[in-house]
Parts: C-alpha cells; structure tokens; sequence
C-alpha cells in the first residue's frame, strides 16, 4: 500500500469517526420527535 | 404551536425578502403555507400553477401612507403628478389607491405608481425616489419614527378593517392534511385573541429582564426588557422582532404596536365574504385576471378563492405562563 493510500485511507477515517461522534452526540440527527413540522412563510410586513 | 409548546404541530417561520420569491417556491411545491397579499392570492387561485385557498386572516389595518415630514402635502389631491410607491402591482394597497384617485377624481395618469420592495421604501423616500408610499407595517412607521417621514394616512381611517395580506394554503394540503390547516388557523385565531384581549401572564418561552438568570438564558429563555411591560403586544414586539422572524428593532415593532393601539388589529380574522367581494370587484376592474378573464362560462367567486371551514373549531388555549414571574 502507498503512502499516499495511506493517508488518503486515516483521513477518511477520521473524517468518519468525527462525523459519527458528531451524530451520537445530536441524537436529533437521527431521532425525530414525532411532532408534525410545516413551514409558514411571510415577508417581514404586516 | 410553536418549538415553545410541548404538543401539536410545530410551525416554522420562513421570512423571504419579495413575493416573486414566496410564489416560486409555492409552485415548486417547497412551500405549503404563506402569509400573502390578498389579490396576489385571488390572483394565484385564478391562474396560478398551484392551487391555493385563502383559510384566515392573519391582522387587520397595519398599512399607512408616509409623504416626507417636510412636505406640503395634507390630502390625498396633493399628491396629483407625484409618485407612490406600491409594494406589489397585485397588493390591495395598490387598490387603496386606485380608490382614491376615483373619489379625489384623478384620471389615470395622475399620479404614477412604481412597485418597490417594503423593506427599502423608507430608503426610497429619503433618497427621493418617490413622493409618497404606501406600505404594510413596520416599514411606514420605521421612517415616522426616525423623524423624515410622517403619516398622510393610516388605513384604518380610510379603509377600516383594511386587509393586506392572508393566510394561504395549498389546496394539495387541505386535501392530504386538514388537521395540520385547522390547527394553523385556530393557533393565529388564539394569537389574535391573546395580542388584542390576553392579560400580562407571559407567553412561554418568555422571561422577564428583571427575573432573567444563567439558568433562563441557558433555557434559551427570551429576555423581554423591563420598560416594554408585560402587555401582549409588547411581548409579541419581542418575539417578532427576533432574527427568525421580523429581524427589526423591537422599538420599532412596539412603536408600530401602540401608537395609536388600534393601527394594528388581530381580531376579526373571518372571512368575510362582502369585504372579498370588493377586493375582486377592484381587481377584476385592474386588469388582475387578465391572462383568465372572469365570464360567466367561466365564473370565479369566493368558493374559488377561500375556504373558511376552518373557521369553525374551538379556540385552543394559549400556552402561557402560569406562574408570575
């Protein structure tokens, strides 16, 4: 295997684990709450 | 209603800065719920890509006319060969003034109207664009209350019971998920009530300057100053002037909410069938229909336009604070 495969391979690796741990640490990512979301527009006038 | 009550739907504020913007993305189907100009609506409703229903009101009144405060202009007659600048070719404040010029007995081209954007016009008059404009709140007070502009009119004493803009939603929604409409409405026919009739309990998700702590700001508590006072309407001029919806000065929002009190309203948001008859009178005779004329083979009446059946249910209650803070 080559060095540059190598370190191609640890940082896709990193960016992986970082990316995981980032989204057990915001379960919301994952879980939704079960509430109904809808989405109102308006501009900023009366 | 909100991220701040803990059952029901949870409605998001999506603020865009033009209409042709709020239509297109209606269209593309992004978007199923809009705050919008009233014979923009009919006009969708006639010929749009998307059909939409008019459900409720969202205010009433809440549009003045500004001239410059230096101006020698007292009535409308005065502004005969000025320009008014309009927020939409399709807005009823357009209508307004095309009721006007018919009892000042102006001609049609007597005065000139430019469509341009309400965030700006306060801008446009201090720069000299235009000599008068017409605007939904907050955007006429904002140049009242930094001293270069001054109130020619407020609708409310032309126009009473003024409309501007409603709530529409698509007709795909009403079919797949009248539950989620019906709790829209009834939750904006609460918050009306509360803004016109509610007592100082505070809204959740609300705290008192006075009374705020690490731990409410850690909540994400929403700090209302103790000069605005506990009044709804000043609580509201704090929830409103927040980033994710008006993004304004709560100065402003509070100047626009109290002087006078009655500039604004949000009761009486029925449906009324007489008040659109005169809207679409109005916007048939402007040419708003044009690209699908309205005959009798082809009629277009308020059935076609608005569907007031979620008018009708229970009142829910407001999720306020029980406690005095």
């Amino acid at each position: 295997m080559s060095q540059a495969l190598r370190i191609l391979l640890s940082f896709l690796a990193f960016l992986s684990s970082v990316t995981l741990l980032h989204g057990w640490m915001n379960l919301d990512w994952f879980r939704g709450d079960g509430r109904k979301q809808l989405t109102v527009a308006h501009l900023p006038v009366t | 209603m909100t991220e701040n009550s803990d059952a029901g739907t949870v409605f998001r504020s999506k603020r865009y800065t033009s209409w042709p913007s709020m239509t297109e993305d209606i269209d593309a189907g992004n978007l199923h719920a809009a705050f919008i100009l009233a014979p923009l609506a009919m006009q969708m409703a006639r010929q749009g890509k998307t059909p939409v229903k008019i459900v409720h009101l969202g205010h009433r009144d809440g549009t003045a006319m500004i001239v410059p405060t230096d101006s020698p202009y007292q009535t409308f007659a005065d502004l005969r060969g000025k320009r008014i600048a309009i927020p939409h070719r399709y807005s009823n404040q357009r209508i307004l003034i095309e009721k006007l010029k018919a009892e000042f007995g102006f001609k049609d081209d007597d005065v000139r109207l430019i469509d341009y954007p309400p965030p700006e016009m306060p801008a446009g008059l201090l720069a000299g664009n235009f000599d008068a404009y017409i605007v939904g709140e907050p955007f006429a007070a904002k140049a009242e209350m930094e001293g270069f502009g001054r109130v020619l009119y407020l609708t409310k004493d032309i126009w009473p019971n003024f409309i501007s803009c409603v709530l529409i939603v698509t007709q795909d929604l009403i079919d797949n998920d009248p539950e989620v409409v019906q709790e829209l409405v009834t939750g904006i026919t609460a918050s009306g009530k509360w803004l016109d009739e509610g007592d100082e309990r505070l809204l959740a998700g609300l705290v008192m300057q006075d009374a705020a702590s690490e731990t409410t700001r850690e909540q994400g508590l929403v700090e209302v100053p103790n000069e605005f006072g506990r009044t709804p309407r000043m609580q509201a001029a704090i929830i409103a002037a927040q980033r994710r919806y008006y993004n304004q000065n709560p100065e402003l929002l509070k100047f626009v909410l109290t002087k006078p009190v009655d500039r604004v309203k949000y009761t009486e948001l029925d449906l009324a069938r007489e008040e659109f008859a005169e809207i679409q009178h109005w916007a048939d005779k402007l040419g708003f229909f044009d690209l699908r004329p309205v005959t009798p083979e082809d009629p277009f009446g308020f059935e076609d336009y608005c569907d007031p059946r979620f008018e009708r249910a229970r009142i829910p209650d407001m999720p306020l604070q029980e406690v005095e803070q």
